[in-house]
């Protein structure tokens, strides 16, 4: 058994808390991605997993074990680095070796038992033939294989990897991603894997967990934080382009609730009422995908009147940030046209498909 | 001359430059060294002879006369003596220093900036403010004129100097590569020995030179609590000015092996000293 | 605004080795160029020059028409921004903004009216009294920006200022970026490694390789006729997919094997390869882009099977990688439809966007 659980865990640096009583768990097997903005805590939640960190108060669990006494060289968990993190004065095979000849280790493996080892992770990660080659002569995505081999040679229950693929060029950081996932289907190994990519996080986790000021927003499958998201902060950090979250004035009109998008009000639609029995509050959040904006004619009878922001080509696809109101909402063009910063467009939003939040705490009303 | 030539030979121009001054600098400071080992090779007569020669045909007499003079005992007493407490006081002090120094550097606690700074406060008297004291404390315990009394001054004073250098080197290995150990299954004192102490290679033969040339030439607190048993060379070399008046060539022939082993010592790990100076693998 | 030329330019550093090797190409006025590269493909080393940090070793620079080469670093009047930011670490943000006026004795007043002004634009009027050593990358950053308009130039050099930042603040920074050029009509040179970087905020891209400039062009002519497989495989979000071809005839019309399926042409692209194809070119390798791909369970002539590896969402869409006999692939599909991994799928390539590279790599359907 393998998975890793934090009950209730605190951590403090000096008086400042990094979080409180967080509790979590990644079940055995699994892929559990920890993704936020940097500050946010999520290193320093693996570290304590490694043992390169105390708990302050609560429990870290591995396998159902607590794991808090032990030294980090009895915990088993394998780790690799941000910054690789490989040893200059050996060779890419002296680096691989190094776990399984560490003194707890001591007669589990006989010499030729590593150096078989040593050849088998090498074939898996395609770096045989740089065997060796002193580590300091090996490029980015060589060492970082390299990396992730010494993790993996000794079979850990669990496995750690700190922004594994960030700072790999973008042409590694795809092929590596793919080979992260395949290596997870065939090996299985109960993966955490902290990164601020969000694009990453989606692409290569069978479980997300969204970290943001000591606090996790939301944890679940890739696809449920992106559709479903529990707070406005995930809706506004993941997905490719994230959701627009604009904070809009609630209003009461002739014919119920209307949100006054810059001077334009649009009626709430009848489904979202519902939500809002008793007094309205006095504004909302509103998660508006790009694909729920499109521009108009500005006679139209919902147009909102919006300033270019900013446009930029993303791909084949233009994509534009109109100023509405406080707010700025991302629109895709489904044509490449001029524009400018501060033209004037009119624009519709679809409201049927918006995500609510609560304007005070950022929690979801309804997706 | 063709546009592509010229870049090439301004770029030569420029190195022979660089290598003459050079030899202009090597020269002047091996001008010395060469005076002392032709003196000691000279027959008396061509010593003095003006203007001086700089042709003469070699005698070892001088080699000789050094070696049985200053009570009948041999050069090599206490070239010997040299040697062990130089290696000696030079390993303790390394070996000591750089443990201090990694706990330094890797197990900060309330006030340790203050003690680094306590331990190299030690080297800001001069010693000869405190060699009375230490006479004193050598003569109670019954040290006066042993090997053990000058490894032991000699370590504590190089000891400050290890430590505040050596902090500095292990403080600049990123900490991922000993954590990195740490996972995989070694304890402290393993990293330690096998991540740490490697790594800082460059910053122990350092100080490992430079330890050793002080406790080699050290003379001052050598001639007052040695006699014959425990003497250095330094303090070999000033009885035997003071005995003989001064024999210039039998002087520069001793000189020779006072010179000689710390010279050996350094050229054969100068080259240490630039080598590993990169951390490559960690970006 | 200055029109920027660079003429035939090479710099060497050694006598044989180029840094930069016969490099052509002009940035019209008031526009944005980005110089893309992969790191050490030179674009540093063109930016030093125009900069006049380096001395160029054969060709010239000419600005609005004058020739620029002895022309000293500090009478240029160009603002630089840095990658590691390069602000007073003794200065707080007030006196790193004001630096490039205190030399021009303007009155107390104006200076604190500029700086501002300027803390203004770039949000960073509550950080004004601190240290840079306080602030966030980012934060610096905007400082670095501010010192480089605060100035009034009329040109500006970029090097890699968003290198060191997270993923989102890059984002965020390169659509200030964008706004403060169109908002002051500033030639921009802005130099990256970043391909999405650069097509988000560029209007013009120049891609180096080697010291040499590979092509220049908008994004989509880049995305669309590469000149070769360097440009095709460093341009685009998502990586192109290249796997080896072979041309045969189908009744005197030639038509593309690619793993065993054969693929009918456009006859644009038949007729490029008529024209090619007696030049010899036997190894031949077809790109692809993601999109181009559409992912069937049926198969078919003009289908190439393959088998499902990984599957990464991305949001409403997902990559599928999928590997085959002739290699692998990366097909974009909307979210829903993704097939699981270990599915058998087949393939079918959007003839009009493929690209064909012949052994050294020129791209033969390039139409433009």
């Amino acid at each position: 058994m393998s998975e890793v659980q934090f009950r209730e865990v605190t951590k403090r640096f000096g008086g400042t808390s990094v979080f409180e009583r967080i509790s979590l768990e990644c079940p055995e097997h699994r892929y559990l991605c920890l993704l936020g903005p940097s500050g946010c805590g999520k290193t320093t939640l693996m570290r304590l997993v490694a043992g390169l960190e105390q708990p302050d108060e609560g429990d870290i669990l591995i396998g159902g074990q607590r794991v808090n006494d032990l030294p980090p060289s009895t915990r088993n968990v394998g780790m690799a680095f941000q910054n690789y993190a490989l040893y200059p004065m050996l060779s890419v095979r002296g680096n691989l070796a190094f776990p399984l000849r560490a003194p707890v280790r001591k007669r589990s493996y006989s010499e030729a038992d590593i150096d078989s080892r040593v050849e088998e992770i090498a074939h898996l990660l395609r770096i045989g033939w740089l065997l060796d080659r002193p580590v300091t002569t090996l490029s980015g995505g060589q060492q970082q294989r390299v990396a992730l081999g010494r993790a993996l040679i000794r079979n850990p229950p669990v496995l750690l990897l700190d922004e594994p693929i960030t700072h790999l060029d973008a042409r590694l950081r795809y092929e590596m991603r793919a080979e992260l996932k395949t290596l997870h289907a065939n090996l299985q190994t109960t993966t955490i894997h902290v990164t601020h990519d969000q694009q990453e996080a989606l692409a290569v986790a069978d479980l997300i967990a969204v970290m943001n000021a000591g606090r996790i927003e939301q944890i679940g499958p890739p696809v449920e934080v992106y559709r479903y998201p529990k707070t406005a902060f995930v809706a506004g950090f993941a997905g490719d382009p994230p959701m627009s979250v604009v904070r809009m004035p609630l209003r009461v009109g002739d014919s119920g609730l209307q949100i006054d998008f810059g001077g334009r009000a649009l009626p709430l639609p009848e489904k979202f009422a519902r939500y809002f029995p008793g007094e309205p509050p006095s504004a909302l959040l509103i998660g508006i995908r790009p694909s729920s904006v499109s521009l108009v004619d500005a006679q139209a009878s919902n147009a909102i009147s919006a300033k270019v922001y900013a446009h930029e080509m993303v791909g084949r696809e233009l994509q534009l940030m109109l100023s509405v109101g406080d707010g700025r909402i991302r629109y895709r063009s489904p044509e490449i046209r001029r524009f400018a910063v501060g033209d004037i467009v009119a624009c519709d939003v679809n409201l049927e498909q918006a995500h609510l939040f609560d304007a005070e705490t950022g929690a979801v009303i309804v997706n | 001359m063709t546009s592509d030539s010229k870049p090439i030979s301004q770029f030569n121009l420029r190195a022979a430059l660089a290598l003459g001054a050079a030899c202009v600098v090597v020269g002047f400071s091996l001008f010395p060294l060469y005076i002392m080992i032709t003196t000691a090779l000279k027959a008396e007569s061509d010593i003095f002879s003006w203007p001086p020669t700089w042709t003469f045909s070699p005698t070892l007499q001088a080699f000789k006369n050094a070696f049985l003079l200053f009570g009948g005992q041999n050069v090599l007493v206490f070239l010997f003596n040299s040697v062990l407490i130089t290696a000696a006081s030079t390993a303790l002090a390394v070996g000591l220093g750089s443990m201090a120094a990694y706990a330094l550097a890797r197990f900060p606690f309330r006030g340790s900036k203050h003690l680094a700074f306590f331990i190299l406060s030690t080297r800001f008297a001069p010693p000869v403010a405190f060699i009375v004291p230490i006479y004193l404390m050598f003569r109670s315990v019954g040290l006066i004129d042993t090997h053990l009394a000058l490894i032991l001054f000699y370590t504590s004073m190089n000891l400050s100097f290890v430590i505040w250098v050596l902090r500095g080197f292990f403080a600049d290995i990123p900490i991922e590569l000993e954590e990195a150990a740490l996972v995989d299954g070694y304890t402290r004192w393993q990293v330690f020995l096998r991540v740490a102490l490697p790594l800082v290679r460059p910053g122990l033969v350092a100080t490992a030179i430079l330890s050793a040339v002080f406790a080699w030439n050290e003379f001052l607190l050598a001639n007052i609590i040695t006699q014959r048993d425990a003497a250095t060379i330094p303090v070999y070399l000033s009885g035997f000015s003071a005995s003989m008046g001064i024999a210039w060539g039998e002087y520069m022939a001793v000189g020779f092996f006072a010179v000689a082993p710390i010279m050996i010592f350094t050229f054969f790990l100068q080259r240490h000293l630039v080598r590993g100076l990169t951390f490559g693998a960690v970006r | 605004m200055p029109r920027i030329e660079f003429d035939n330019v090479s710099k060497r550093y050694t006598p044989t080795t180029h840094a930069v090797k016969n490099l052509t190409f002009a940035i019209e006025n008031g526009s944005f160029l980005c110089v893309l590269g992969p790191s050490g493909c030179g674009k540093s080393s063109t930016l030093r020059m125009l900069a006049g940090l380096e001395s160029i070793t054969e060709g010239e620079i000419r600005v609005d028409g004058k020739r620029y080469n002895e022309l000293k670093a500090q009478s240029r009047d160009f603002a630089m921004v840095f990658e590691n930011y390069a602000l007073y670490p003794h200065l707080d943000v007030y006196g790193n903004l004001a630096m490039p006026l205190a030399t021009r004795r303007l009155p107390r007043r104006e200076i604190a009216r500029r700086v501002g002004e300027i803390a203004e634009t770039l949000q960073i009027t509550e950080h004004l009294r601190k240290r840079p050593r306080q602030l966030s990358g980012g934060q610096r950053q905007r400082v670095g920006l501010g010192r480089a308009i605060i100035r009034d130039t009329r040109t500006f050099l970029m090097d890699e200022p968003l290198g060191h930042m997270e993923a989102y603040l890059r984002q965020q920074l390169r659509t200030e970026i964008r706004r403060l050029h169109e908002e002051l009509g500033a030639t921009t040179f802005y130099i990256t490694h970043d391909q999405e970087e650069a097509a988000a905020i560029s209007d013009q891209i120049v891609v180096m390789s080697d010291g040499r400039l590979q092509q220049a062009g908008d994004l989509l002519t880049l995305l669309d006729n590469p000149v070769n497989k360097f440009v095709a495989e460093f341009i685009g979000n998502l990586p192109i997919s290249i796997i080896p071809a072979a041309v045969a005839s189908n009744f005197g019309v030639p038509e593309l094997i690619v793993g065993g399926a054969r693929m009918p042409l456009p006859e644009n692209r038949a007729s490029l390869i008529e024209s090619s194809i007696s030049s010899g070119g036997s190894k031949l390798e077809v790109g692809v882009r993601p999109g181009d791909i559409e992912l069937f369970e049926d198969s078919a002539p003009n289908r190439l099977p393959l088998s499902v590896t990984v599957v990464e969402p991305l949001g409403d869409s997902a990559v599928v990688v999928a590997d085959g006999p002739a290699g692998r692939l990366r097909a974009t599909v909307p979210a829903d439809t993704a097939p699981p991994p270990g599915k058998s799928v087949h393939a079918e390539f959007d003839p009009s966007r493929l690209l064909l590279f012949d052994e050294a790599g020129i791209n033969i359907f390039r139409t433009a």
